[in-house]
């Protein structure tokens, strides 16, 4: 098992189950044709088989494909604090840097997604805060380079 | 259920309320399936709700009101086990994660970060409502759960300073 299985959990996370009050994770759903391949550059980057730019723009067009694409634009509106056209650029941008840091990391990963519930619940709350900080670090350091 | 063991149609809930089965339906485990809703008001005290509606009129009543929440919230979401949740948001033992929530729910409060507009979004039906105030949530928790480290870093060192060499 992989951390790319994290990004499975995130886009069923963010997949329109919400608030829709269901055990979305009971069983291991299906990933769609875009998760995959998110998923599958997401594993790339890791080992480092892909740059990170590469694999934003492959997360943007993936996300932007997927079913889940209104629910992570408006989530990531507001966990980013970003307007809603920059949406999807922070959070592909959040899950690369935080894979590339290794704030997330496949053992971690792995646990939590072949664990209880419990441990995909601790799971789904350690994504949350590991993107949420890794954009934090990104934007803080973008503001240290812009030109004064 | 209720506390009258009657079951809370969705629509009635409370903005906290709401706001609870918001953020464990986020963490996917089902927690408040329609058979199975929160119920509004603890059987051992105060709602949510009620719980920050006071605590937004007596900001000195913090400690209290944390301690109302973690009850509220224990017994409010039954079958459910938000903890696993919040301490994986909130990078802390299981054990912590309930009073850590309640901590920084009361703290977001009591700054305005969150206001009785943004809960008040909870309250609207689903197709009425973005994700956005989702979103909103979290962060706003994530920051106020720092801005409290931070004070109470500031406390230790204090303390340590008057205590001298």
């Amino acid at each position: 098992m992989t951390r790319t299985r994290s990004i499975l959990f995130l886009l069923v996370l963010f997949g329109g189950q919400t608030f829709a009050i269901q055990p979305a994770l009971a069983e291991a759903p299906a990933l769609q044709r875009s998760e995959r391949v998110l998923l599958e550059t997401m594993k790339a980057l890791e080992m480092g088989s892909l740059g990170p730019s590469a694999a934003r723009k492959t997360c943007r067009a993936e996300v932007a494909a997927s079913k889940s694409v209104r629910s992570i634009r408006e989530v990531s509106t507001g966990l980013f604090q970003v307007a809603e056209q920059d949406a999807l650029g922070a959070f592909c941008a959040a899950l690369v840097a935080a894979v590339e840091s290794g704030q997330l990391t496949s053992g971690f990963i792995e646990g939590s997604m072949s664990g209880n519930d419990e441990a995909r619940s601790l799971g789904v709350g350690r994504v949350i805060r590991a993107l949420y900080y890794a954009h934090r670090q990104s934007a803080a350091q973008s503001a240290q380079e812009a030109p004064r | 259920m209720t506390a009258s063991g009657g079951r809370l149609p969705l629509m009635r809930r409370t903005p906290a309320s709401t706001l609870v089965v918001a953020v464990c339906a986020v963490s996917l485990l089902g927690c408040a399936t329609p058979e199975s809703p929160p119920t509004e008001r603890s059987s051992a005290g105060s709602s949510l709700v009620e719980v920050i509606e006071r605590v937004r009129a007596n900001p000195e009543r913090r400690a209290q009101s944390v301690t109302a929440c973690t009850r509220s919230l224990r017994d409010s979401v039954e079958g459910f086990r938000y903890e696993p949740f919040m301490a994986g948001l909130f990078d802390v033992p299981v054990e912590e994660a309930g009073t850590t929530f309640c901590s920084a729910l009361i703290e977001a409060v009591i700054s305005d970060a969150l206001t009785a507009a943004d809960l008040a979004v909870f309250r609207r039906p689903r197709g009425e409502r973005s994700y956005q105030p989702l979103g909103d949530l979290f962060r706003e928790l994530l920051e106020a759960h720092e801005r409290l480290g931070s004070q109470e870093a500031k406390q230790t060192g204090r303390a340590i300073a008057a205590a001298g060499p």
